[in-house]
């Protein structure tokens, strides 16, 4: 076997993941620095994060996606557990086209949703606020949920679902106590993939937020029409870096369960 | 079983409380919206943007205007460029880490997926960073007197299309290594071992193997770049106008909601017969 050092597939991912990573190290590293515009480098400072933290509509963006994206986590981790389960138990006709119809919500394009529900919401007469883009986070967060939750399932020993009910346990019973603690660790993990799925959306949330409730991804789409701002450079790194560390837990509870 | 009738009953109550939410939050958040929007592009519109209910194809006729046709055949251009680049660095990508050793492969797939849990917002901002005026490229280029004055490179139609290369890659690099690591080895000992050199080893054996991937890849990018109205708005600062643009625009400043629909109800048609011409490919692909 001749095996030549071909150092041009090196040379192409170096390539690709410097082209990947540049733009994001240079919007990092400008953050702390002390000049306002331009690339050279003239001293750390923190003085943007600082700035950062008095402007009152970053900070309210900010608690609003907290609710939001808490609010739509926490809803659809529940409908999406109990949609699991009530598919792994029981088969019934229809089941497989329910199945890839629940998924659909998460194909079509956000943005597509997002004007669909802003009619509805409008002959409805439901005012925009708050609950109107939970509603819509939801809604395309519980298919994920659900796959997550429903995939875990698919390893879980029925054997033991029987031994509660032979042991007088009631199908709630079963399920409240011997089903559901086995699936918290799904549960956890595709909590955190529907945060980051809420708490990253603009397309949807653009048509069906309220005035006073633009998410913090709104305030940043806002904000970059204006142009490039250190005090944006300060945001987005610190966005980045919950995002990427909130990744990186959600790959290792992930790990952890397949063991 | 003393009781089997109450017991099936308490079993259909139960599974209609587990899965009865899901089911009835899409029907009632999804199903209805969609259906709404479809109809509301059969509705007229009055002089102040109210909604007449009564059935038209006025938007219809609208849209085949040659302005909202360039619009979307520039859209469509664009998203076959878009996704052309995207699949050029994807392919080669996707494959040298399918081939290389278990670390390589996981350090080599978790590079490309870890900025893509960033919001990708922050990255089209990232690419303005780089890009504007005083940015790092017009700055290394002035630096080395190749250029005379900053270059517009920001606010054009390649800032558009590089920032949705940018942002889209990983949605190709993904499904194209889970089809790329799936070629048996031995696939391509049997054809090194007849002969085959490297170039006809790729063209006879990988890439036909690949192609599902490269289909499903390349829906996974084509379809969001149409409607991806945000990284027109931030990188082409208005100037580069998509389909997604325009539909955005009838909902809020235009204020005309049945054509906006009818628009939306347009893309949504093509990138419908876009994922059953990929399922009829793939189905035939698979013998």
């Amino acid at each position: 076997m001749r095996k030549r050092f071909n150092p041009g597939p090196a040379l192409f991912i170096a390539a690709a993941l410097a082209i990947l990573y540049i733009p994001i190290a240079v919007m990092v590293i400008f953050s702390f620095n002390r000049q306002e515009a331009g690339v050279s480098w003239t001293g750390f400072t923190l003085k943007w994060y600082l700035e950062l933290l008095a402007h009152p509509d970053a900070v309210r963006a900010f608690t609003n996606s907290m609710v939001v994206s808490g609010v739509t986590t926490g809803v659809s981790i529940l409908m999406g557990a109990f949609a699991a389960i009530g598919f792994h138990r029981y088969d019934f006709k229809g089941k497989a086209l329910l199945d890839s119809f629940l998924y659909v919500p998460t194909i079509v394009p956000a943005m597509l949703l997002g004007v669909s529900l802003f009619s509805f919401y409008d002959i409805c007469k439901i005012p925009l606020s708050k609950g109107t883009i939970i509603i819509a986070h939801i809604t395309f967060c519980v298919p994920i949920t659900f796959n997550t939750i429903l995939s875990s399932l698919s390893g879980f020993d029925a054997s033991i679902e029987e031994a509660a009910r032979d042991l007088g346990c009631s199908e709630l019973g079963t399920i409240w106590r011997v089903v559901l603690p086995n699936i918290v660790p799904a549960m956890v993990s595709s909590g955190l993939l529907a945060f980051t799925f809420s708490f990253e959306d603009v397309m949807t949330s653009f048509f069906v937020a309220g005035p006073g409730d633009q998410t913090l991804s709104m305030y940043i789409f806002g904000q970059i029409k204006t142009g490039v701002k250190p005090t944006l450079n300060a945001l987005s790194t610190l966005v980045i870096l919950s995002m990427v560390t909130l990744g990186i837990v959600t790959q290792a509870l992930q790990k952890r369960e397949k063991k | 079983m003393k009781n089997q009738s109450s017991f099936k009953k308490r079993r259909l109550s139960v599974m209609g409380m587990t899965i009865g939410p899901m089911t009835a939050w899409t029907v009632l958040f999804f199903v209805f919206p969609l259906a709404y929007i479809v109809s509301l592009s059969f509705c007229g519109r009055d002089a102040y943007g109210g909604i007449v209910y009564a059935f038209t194809l006025k938007n219809y006729q609208t849209l085949a205007k040659p302005v909202y046709m360039q619009v979307l055949g520039k859209t469509l251009r664009m998203s076959l460029i878009v996704t052309c680049f995207v699949t050029l660095i994807a392919y080669p990508y996707a494959a040298i880490a399918a081939r290389a050793g278990k670390r390589v492969q996981n350090a080599l797939i978790a590079g490309i997926m870890v900025p893509f849990w960033t919001n990708a917002l922050l990255r089209i901002y990232a690419i303005m960073n780089i890009t504007s005026a005083n940015g790092l490229i017009n700055t290394f280029l002035l630096g080395l007197g190749l250029v005379k004055e900053p270059l517009q490179i920001l606010y054009t139609d390649f800032a558009v299309m590089f920032g949705m290369v940018y942002t889209m890659t990983p949605l190709m690099v993904m499904p194209l290594y889970a089809n790329l690591q799936k070629i048996d080895g031995s696939l391509l000992e049997a054809g090194r071992d007849l002969g085959a050199s490297p170039a006809a080893l790729f063209l006879k054996v990988i890439f036909p193997l690949s192609i599902p991937g490269i289909v499903s890849g390349v829906i996974l990018v084509y379809i969001p770049s149409m409607f991806s109205f945000y990284i027109a708005d931030a990188l082409g600062g208005g100037k580069s106008i998509i389909i997604g643009n325009v539909i955005s625009n009838q909902f809020s400043t235009s204020k005309n909601w049945p054509f906006g629909a009818a628009l939306a109800v347009l893309v949504m048609g093509l990138s419908t017969l876009l994922i059953l011409a990929k399922n009829l490919l793939t189905k035939k692909l698979d013998y």
